[in-house]
């Protein structure tokens, strides 16, 4: 099939899906139901008892509870379900005695064995719809690698294909009806508003109450909005669904995710060798405090060669990113010192001048505060007034826009020039050395296996350039919400932290 | 007036191979409509910036396309014929000269009036009557040559015929489109053709006679004398911006180039959403700016343009 045949079926089935909407088959699970109001009971008394205490056994029932959706293959080729109820067996063991509620102990431990032992009516629901397409006119999307490969483990030797959301992107196969393992919400919006196949059908456990169907982020603004109909289908009996409808309004959030431990909010504003950052997790059991600067670098497999080495605000940094990082020490101070090194004779007049309104800068800010600082740049005409902070910061050389630095300048009564056009200069070294710097990376890149950084979440890599070897890239498991002060110089550089491990 | 492909229902057709049947479709031709309607738009905007941000099920041709109906709702411009042209350039004037086979910038040397007339440029020299159009330059950038591209299909079918050597002659460079390089340039080999001319194709006809994207939208680089737009790798653009004052147009195709949305100046901003990439970041990115800085343009009543199945659109001004 041609590049063009396939795009223009990918706009047939976009439009398909517009016009008749998702299947969405609901499946009796009165077994899974007893684990989710479990569940339910445990997230309440979190609530009330604060976390601390119960956080493994919350996180072994979340993780019980997800893989009875993602999952729903016969037990022989299941046996994570069994060790996933054994975990939470062993967890509430474990809080004998140290929590008041021991019944709701009792209860989760048994949901948790008849999940194990009774398997989910989905298996067979979904055996049912493939047996009566052909296999090559179906797929069976999971919600994972892992899913993907449980269900594989299963499907094979029925000859169907059983694929993540990701490889049904890259593979595109040429089918009719996409069987997807988990409700609309686990996946992301792309596997409806950009389908392969003309027809797409969802199953869910009946307990599971959201069944919204996601919308691109657009939608609620677009003329053309694509909003797609979820049309639900009963299959056994639900009756559990109405029960679980009125469930409690604990937040409760089905997926997995860390524990970030209570939120240490910042009590103070950074002094001028600190700054705010947020913990990200890391592959390969490593994290990184990444404070609001200027852009980092990170990688994107998906881009052709001599194009995956890019820069990403650091506020778009998400789960699945692949950001490169410099082992040891950051790669912003050695460019620093390369775009200096570039100017030659005038390198350190331009570093004092640099330095002169960067310290005014600061000492406003320690004496007046952020909050009072961003009031008086804005009221003196500074759009991009917010990054007052960052602007402190030797590497980062001066605001993007023109007429906002000589508002600055102006403010911190400094006379434009020479100022202005020596940052100007700086600025202009700083992006040839980073440009050259790119071009070391996009080599190094080009000649690693990025088929590893996919399986394993990190790589390393070969540069050679003066001062900055040992190059990691790493892909994102999660960011912390929460904020802490650190000091400057260790932003942005990996250090080990196991959080994360079980992400992965 | 070229025919508006945005007022018929002729269905396009794109191609990567000449010989092979081309598939019409009913997404392509509204994505060049586009195009055309934001040129439209854009001669009343004062000080203030349209963005146009469209998402589609895979970013394929989509920025390329639109790209074409900018390209093709610029009116040619009003050149003097080659013989009154010549007689008004001073020696020493940068020039850029269109023949029937070449293109050619270089300075204008002298013109040689007889019953045959001939001018002379720096480098080479050529019989008036060879000659289909001449414009002056502000500044030479280089002496170069190339082969005189020919109109593609789209570009006949949009009435650019009579108008064509005077668009090569003088362009009105003002398109940028930024996107992954690779991909981009994959987009501008392919053909497209009424649904009637992939009817007719017969196997085996020259590439020169169909005409590719790329022909239409004539990025620098492709011809060494003349160009109409520019195309950028968005993982470079951070050491390249800011983008050339001549820019009136950007189309950011995928999120690499969206992020430099607000870095972007020119009066005319289209964005191509891929739905196909699970990141949504660069559909947030377009969003916010709308909530916060931006006044809604509706694309079907303000700039006549109806998205078909499979594409949504949002539309706004911003103060620039």
């Amino acid at each position: 099939m041609s590049r063009i045949e396939a795009l223009n079926r990918r706009y047939a089935a976009s439009a398909s899906l517009a016009r008749h909407g998702v299947e969405i088959v609901v499946v009796g699970d009165p077994s899974g139901a007893r684990l989710n109001v479990a569940a339910r009971r445990l997230l309440t008394a979190v609530r009330d008892d604060g976390p601390g205490l119960w956080d493994d056994l919350v996180v072994a029932v979340k993780s019980l509870r997800w893989r009875r959706v993602t999952q729903p293959q016969p037990t022989e080729f299941n046996p994570g379900i069994k060790q996933g109820a054994e975990e939470v067996g062993l967890q509430a063991r474990h809080l004998r005695g140290a929590v008041v509620n021991e019944d709701l102990l009792d209860e989760l431990g048994a949901a948790a064995e008849e999940v194990a032992e009774i398997e989910s009516a989905i298996g067979l629901s979904l055996l049912h719809s493939i047996e009566g397409h052909e296999s090559e006119a179906c797929v069976v999307v999971a919600a994972n690698r892992p899913a993907r490969a449980g269900l594989e483990g299963w499907l094979s030797e029925r000859g169907v294909l059983v694929l993540t959301a990701g490889e049904l992107e890259r593979e595109q196969p040429r089918v009719d009806r996409a069987y997807v393992v988990g409700p609309p919400r686990f996946f992301k919006s792309s596997l409806v508003t950009a389908p392969v196949s003309n027809e797409v059908s969802f199953l869910v456990p009946a307990w599971f109450g959201d069944r919204t169907v996601p919308r691109s982020a657009i939608a609620p603004y677009a003329e053309g909005a694509i909003s797609i109909e979820g049309r639900l289908v009963a299959v056994g009996d639900t009756s559990e669904s109405e029960s679980q409808a009125s469930a409690s309004e604990v937040d409760d959030d089905l997926v997995p995710e860390p524990l970030w431990g209570s939120p240490q909010s910042p009590d103070r504003e950074p002094t001028s060798t600190e700054v705010e950052a947020q913990k990200v997790l890391l592959s390969g059991n490593l994290a990184i405090w990444l404070d609001d600067g200027e852009r980092i670098r990170a990688l994107d497999p998906e881009q052709p060669v001599g194009e995956r080495v890019i820069y990403t605000d650091v506020s778009a940094v998400r789960a699945g990113s692949y950001l490169l990082l410099r082992q040891g020490a950051t790669e912003r101070g050695a460019l620093y010192q390369a775009a200096l090194g570039q100017l030659g004779s005038h390198s350190e007049t331009i570093d004092a001048t640099q330095g002169v309104w960067k310290r005014r800068l600061a000492a406003r800010l320690s004496e007046l505060g952020y909050g009072e600082v961003v009031r008086r740049l804005r009221a003196a005409g500074v759009v991009t007034a917010d990054r007052a902070r960052a602007w402190t910061e030797p590497s980062l050389i001066r605001p993007h826009s023109d007429r906002d630095f000589e508002r600055v300048l102006g403010w911190l009564g400094i006379t434009t020039e020479p100022t202005f056009g020596y940052a100007t200069r700086l600025r202009k070294a700083l992006y040839q050395a980073s440009a050259d710097f790119r071009e070391e990376l996009e080599t190094a890149v080009s000649g690693a296996d990025l088929s590893i950084l996919e399986r394993d979440g990190y790589l390393s890599l070969d540069v050679q350039t003066e001062g900055i070897r040992g190059i990691l890239a790493t892909r994102v498991l999660a960011i912390s919400p929460f904020r802490e002060i650190v000091a400057r110089h260790d932003a942005r550089v990996p250090f080990e932290d196991r959080s994360g491990q079980w992400l992965e | 007036m070229p025919a508006s492909p945005e007022r018929s229902t002729v269905k396009l057709a794109l191609s990567e191979d000449p010989a092979q049947p081309t598939e019409p479709a009913s997404w392509i031709g509204p994505l060049v409509a586009l195009g055309g309607m934001a040129y439209r738009y854009a001669r009343n905007l004062c000080d203030r910036q349209l963005i146009v941000t469209v998402s589609v099920p895979r970013r394929d041709f989509a920025a390329v396309l639109v790209g074409c109906g900018w390209v093709v709702a610029h009116p040619g411009p009003q050149l003097d014929a080659p013989l009154e042209a010549f007689r008004q350039l001073e020696p020493q004037a940068p020039v850029r000269v269109v023949t029937e086979t070449e293109v050619i910038t270089d300075y204008f040397a002298r013109l040689e009036e007889r019953a045959e007339p001939r001018v002379r440029l720096a480098r080479s020299q050529w019989m008036v009557s060879k000659t289909r159009a001449v414009a002056k330059l502000a500044v030479l950038e280089a002496q170069a040559r190339g082969a005189r591209p020919n109109v593609s299909s789209l570009g006949r079918w949009a009435g650019l015929d009579a108008s064509w050597d005077a668009r090569l002659a003088s362009p009105s460079a003002d398109l940028a489109i930024v996107g992954t390089r690779k991909w981009l340039q994959q987009d501008l080999h392919a053909f497209l053709a009424t649904e009637e001319e992939a009817a007719e194709r017969r196997p085996g006809v020259s590439p020169s006679e169909a005409g590719t994207i790329g022909d239409l939208l004539l990025p620098e680089g492709r011809n060494p004398a003349t160009h109409f737009s520019y195309l950028y790798a968005s993982s470079r653009l951070a050491d390249q911006l800011p983008l050339p004052k001549e820019v009136r147009a950007a189309v950011l195709d995928g999120s690499g180039a969206i992020k430099y949305l607000a870095e972007i100046d020119s009066p005319v901003v289209i964005c191509i959403l891929d739905r196909s990439v699970a990141d949504e970041t660069p559909a947030e990115i377009v969003v916010q700016l709308r909530n916060t800085r931006g006044e809604p343009v509706s694309p079907r009543e303000e700039l006549g343009w109806r998205p078909p199945p499979g594409i949504e659109a949002v539309a706004f001004t911003v103060g620039l």
